[in-house]
């Protein structure tokens, strides 16, 4: 009998050494995966894993809210000392008022200080136009606000939501104003 | 026959590492990214502008104050009322919160005023520039907010950046449950 009819492995990979038998596995391991004996892969089934990945990005990613569609509004405070200077002509500021009418409504009118109404308006759209027809027109000479000169200074009473005084802000600033301010809300409704 | 076809089927597989890598680091950014904007911001409804002039705001480091009448209730922004909203006391501003987590009282502006100072002597030292976004809600009642823009000035600074919302978003409707009634 030969020894590799015993053993299942080729004569060459026997040898004795010291009249041990030594099998070299290198080889008997290889010949037995050609065969298709005892051949396991090691590998980690990653499946479950990416599942639970991708369900945890789709949450993040749909619960992140980036405050969505908000800009802003700039407005420069007024800085100095309170001294107004000699060398210029005084320009009467142009008073916005807006005073509440109960149930978050609200009246705007236009005019100088002191409550000196000129102009009465319904809504912040027709308040834009207004404001625009009254500044000044280099082509055609009329209008006697100076977009660069004159100053704006929103007047809210205290009641007013925040929504319209900020409007009336957003008023003047879309009629290309450049000095708008806010005024100290007055105690009582015009 | 050549090494290729003795071999017989071979089954494809698709590398998946870097998916995965990929994967994480969105997950991760998105984590931080929420709670870092979540901190930072309290839920309200922000004035909603007639021919808005609001502009986005680019990459710059900001300090955001919070006005906001507590608490809320889902109803907050199921309607379309949203200006008639009066919190627990009538339209006031019971919390200011500057940054992700100093609030103070309305009554307590003088506070806030001397933190701003900090800050701005604290970016004045590293040669940053900051800008002060004002949230407040839409249905405050000017002499709610008028404290807070007071402490501002008060502070030295110059530039309020006022937050509403840009033009064409925001809650349908003009904030009094009826129709908006543009003249335009």
């Amino acid at each position: 009998m030969r020894i590799d009819d015993v053993h299942g492995y080729d004569h060459a990979d026997i040898e004795f050494v010291n009249g041990v038998e030594v099998v070299h596995h290198k080889m008997a391991s290889k010949k037995r995966r050609k065969k298709g004996i005892n051949s396991t892969e090691i590998g980690l089934n990653l499946t479950s894993m990416i599942d639970i990945i991708f369900l945890l990005l789709i949450y993040f990613v749909v619960t992140a809210s980036f405050t969505e569609g908000e800009g802003v509004v700039i407005a420069k405070l007024p800085e100095g000392t309170g001294q107004s200077s000699a060398d210029k002509l005084p320009i009467d500021k142009v008073y916005i008022y807006v005073s509440d009418t109960g149930e978050a409504g609200y009246k705007i009118e236009v005019g100088l200080a002191g409550g000196r109404v000129s102009d009465s308006v319904v809504n912040f759209a027709s308040l834009i136009r207004l404001l625009k027809s009254k500044t000044y027109d280099e082509k055609t000479g009329v209008g006697i606000y100076d977009r660069k000169h004159t100053p704006i200074v929103v007047q809210p009473t205290g009641a007013v939501k925040w929504q319209h005084v900020l409007n009336a802000y957003n008023a003047a600033v879309a009629a290309k104003f450049e000095l708008v301010s806010f005024g100290r809300h007055q105690k009582k409704a015009m | 026959m050549s090494q290729i076809y003795r071999r017989g089927a071979v089954s494809p597989r698709i590398n998946m590492t870097p998916l995965i890598d990929v994967t994480f680091l969105l997950i991760i950014f998105f984590m931080l990214v929420n709670t870092i904007i979540s901190d930072e911001t309290v839920e309200m409804v922000v004035p909603k502008l007639t021919e808005a002039q609001t502009i986005e705001v680019g990459d710059i480091k900001r300090l955001v104050i919070n006005v906001a009448p507590t608490p809320y209730g889902k109803e907050r922004f199921e309607e379309g009322a949203y200006l008639m909203y009066e919190g627990t006391e009538g339209g006031m501003a019971v919390e200011v919160q500057l940054g992700q987590k100093n609030r103070y009282a309305i009554f307590e502006m003088d506070k806030l005023s001397e933190e701003l100072v900090k800050s701005k002597d604290k970016a004045k030292e590293t040669g940053e520039k900051i800008e002060i976004m004002l949230r407040a809600d839409s249905a405050l009642r000017f002499d709610q907010v008028e404290p807070v823009i007071g402490a501002i000035s008060k502070a030295g600074i110059g530039v309020i950046n006022m937050v509403a919302f840009l033009p064409g978003e925001g809650p349908f409707g003009d904030g009094l449950g009826e129709e908006v009634h543009d003249a335009d």
